[in-house]
């Protein structure tokens, strides 16, 4: 886990800039929540739960949280409305760092909720889950937080590279159209003739365009190793990890766009501080090096 | 471009820099903050450690993504969700996650109907081993009873009525087991019921 690009050190106004650029992106994704009818209030008191093996919802689930919350309407109501109010807050405010662990705090517990009733454990959510908490940093820290969210990226993309490989899923005959099927046969049973079908029927006519789209993505995903040992890639990454989604959304009818806040871990700190309406302050890097 | 940079960097060159241990991350963080350093070392290794296991624990991930290979089956499986005698597509016109909540907590029930219990108490009993006495004076609170898989269409029919915004008196979920033909087609081999709540 090696670097050779200069460090970034990021000033009070940059470190807000990123705060509220991320926390917009959230409280979009909350506001499509409350479209979606997924907030905890318009969950209607699930019944059927689904914590699997994974230590921490069972513990949630032993302590009876999930139940707690999602049970009882009032409570429901107050979490959910908690999440927007602590949200917005954080936007408006974002170095108020006790907003940002009670979002953290809310949040959480929705992530379980919706991934335990939901009955299937989706990885859509974690970076809304994990990107928080590097704004809880101080700001001499938070470069190091920042660029450690930048590894967390590099892994996850790098992780499912590596899986596919020692699984040899990539030399699986018809994997990409044995994951299309599986996913996407509901869509075109309803819905044939429209004009995204007749793109799927196509490329169904074409198995040969499913698996190179299938091995394309393999191999974007592997290209994110190269994260680990130099930033000169970066901006290249930015640009697969802006296609990856595409390509699980196609492929699979998986949407990760929450997976796009990842992406701006690896954009160049001058493109941050440009945005940011900052000019680079060159005594904190003077001091840095 | 990319290939430019990737060959601009030898793999001997990599090595080297591997070498320098004042370029790590994590030794940089050490030099700013241990305790920041060990937070991320614990993090570090217990994510390796989890893929490693292949056994997930919240926030160590493993990221598999659709890494497991597919079975090729001769059938699929679609919903035909009927209200008040209507047929609802839940594959298009609603956000991704609310099509999440309306097929993957059915898809659950499907599996968890036939047997009329938990199977994560099986597979919890696999993976546990001689540990499961630990979580067995609490499986009232992580696994579904028969009460709740009962309750379930009700639950659903409630959903179904947010989802849509409608009120709908009576809700039929059919299973229909499909299979695609060479003309672009998709035609349906068999079908039973699943829920009829009135």
């Amino acid at each position: 886990m090696k670097n050779n690009a200069s460090e970034d050190i990021f000033d009070q106004r940059e470190i807000d800039f990123l705060c509220r650029i991320v926390f917009s992106f959230i409280l979009i994704d909350l506001i499509f929540a409350a479209f979606s009818n997924t907030l905890i209030h318009q969950l209607q008191v699930p019944v059927l739960k689904y914590p699997y093996v994974d230590p921490t919802y069972l513990l949630m689930h032993i302590l009876k949280i999930p139940q707690a919350v999602s049970s009882n309407l009032l409570v429901a109501w107050f979490w959910d409305v908690s999440l927007f109010l602590t949200c917005i807050g954080v936007i408006l405010f974002p170095a108020k760092k006790w907003l940002i662990v009670f979002f953290i705090f809310f949040y959480f517990v929705y992530y379980i909720i919706f991934n335990s009733y939901g009955t299937h454990h989706t990885h859509s959510l974690v970076a809304f889950l994990i990107t928080p908490f590097v704004f809880l940093f101080s700001k001499k820290s938070f470069s190091f937080a920042w660029q450690g969210l930048r590894y967390f990226l590099l892994f996850a993309y790098s992780a499912a590279f590596l899986w596919k490989f020692f699984r040899f899923s990539w030399l699986h005959v018809h994997q990409g159209i044995l994951i299309l099927k599986r996913n996407l046969t509901a869509y075109l049973f309803y819905n044939p003739g429209t004009f995204l079908s007749k793109i799927y029927w196509w490329v169904l006519d074409h198995p040969l365009l499913i698996e190179v789209i299938f091995f394309g993505g393999f191999v974007m995903e592997g290209l994110f190793l190269i994260g680990f040992f130099t930033r000169k890639c970066d901006k290249v990454l930015f640009v697969l990890s802006l296609l990856l989604p595409v390509g699980f959304w196609f492929l699979s009818d998986a949407v990760f766009y929450e997976m796009l806040v990842l992406s701006l871990t690896l954009l160049p700190s001058e493109t941050i501080k440009k945005f940011s309406g900052h000019r680079p302050n060159t005594s904190l890097y003077a001091s840095w090096n | 471009m990319l290939a430019a940079t990737i060959f601009s960097i030898p793999p001997a060159k990599i090595y080297l820099r591997m070498m320098k241990i004042e370029r790590l991350f994590l030794y940089k963080v050490y030099r700013h903050s241990k305790k920041i350093f060990f937070i991320f070392l614990f993090f570090t290794v217990a994510t390796i450690f989890c893929n490693l296991a292949g056994f997930e624990m919240t926030p160590f991930y493993v990221w598999g993504m659709y890494s497991a290979k597919e079975k090729a089956v001769a059938e699929y499986t679609v919903y035909k969700i009927t209200g008040d005698g209507n047929i609802i597509d839940y594959s298009s016109g609603y956000f991704p996650a609310n099509r999440f909540f309306l097929t993957s907590p059915l898809d659950y029930y499907a599996d968890v109907s036939g047997i009329g219990s938990d199977p994560l108490q099986n597979f919890l009993r696999q993976k546990l081993k001689n540990n499961y006495f630990i979580i067995a004076p609490f499986e009232d609170r992580i696994l579904n009873c028969a009460n709740n898989i009962d309750e379930f269409p009700k639950w659903y029919k409630v959903y179904l009525q947010k989802t849509t915004g409608k009120k709908i008196n009576n809700i039929k979920v059919d299973v229909l087991n499909v299979h695609y033909t060479n003309n672009n087609s998709i035609v349906v081999d068999s079908t039973y019921n699943l829920i009829n709540e009135e």
